[in-house]
């Protein structure tokens, strides 16, 4: 039984230290012109950045 | 979206530990876009940040400047045609990029997102892997 309750802990320590997907927003900002994106990509500077320009088409 | 959606699978969820940041700005190309049909479900990774932008500001932009942002990494160079806004496209850029006028450090760049799928996961690995 000991065994049992070490293994289980063991794996939910295993799923809680995976990378967890943020929760899905309810709503989609609005960007606040340029000087938004501007801010945030200086914001990361350090970071590999990737922008996409997509249409929910 | 289907671009949206290999990116999330591709490219994020399979290196949980890039620190990579991703901006996501959506807005209208076709009639009936529309803000209530952005897919929430997709991209919900928390490197990830989503924008609504009504006046295509950020596409525009693109289009405008994207002759003067010279990919290191190449590209082939093809163009939306007969639109008013870059779209369904990509920009990497790498760690030491800035942005005062314009952004440096672009890697490169792909229209359309599936067309060019290839050469951004290179690229993606190679920006990740370059520390």
């Amino acid at each position: 039984m000991k065994a049992i309750r070490s293994i289980v802990a063991v794996l939910a320590l295993a799923v809680l230290a995976l990378p967890h997907p943020a929760p899905a927003s309810s709503t989609l900002a609005q960007l606040r012109g340029m000087q938004e994106l501007k801010s945030w990509f200086n914001t990361f500077n350090g970071h590999p950045r990737l922008i996409f320009l997509v249409s929910p088409t | 979206m289907a671009g949206a959606r290999w990116a999330q699978e591709e490219l994020l969820a399979k290196n949980p530990r890039a620190d990579v940041r991703v901006f996501v700005i959506w807005f209208r190309m076709y009639p009936g876009d529309a803000e209530s049909k952005w897919p929430r479900e997709l991209l919900t990774d928390r490197r990830v940040e989503h924008r609504w932008d009504e006046p295509k500001a950020a596409g525009r932009w693109f289009l405008t400047n994207l002759r003067s942002l010279r990919p290191s990494r190449g590209g082939d160079g093809v163009f939306p045609q007969r639109v008013d806004a870059l779209w369904d496209s990509y920009l990497l850029f790498d760690r030491t990029a800035t942005w005062d006028d314009t952004p440096s450090g672009v890697l490169s760049w792909g229209y359309t997102l599936l067309r060019t799928r290839a050469q951004l996961l290179r690229d993606f690995q190679f920006a990740i892997a370059n520390r």
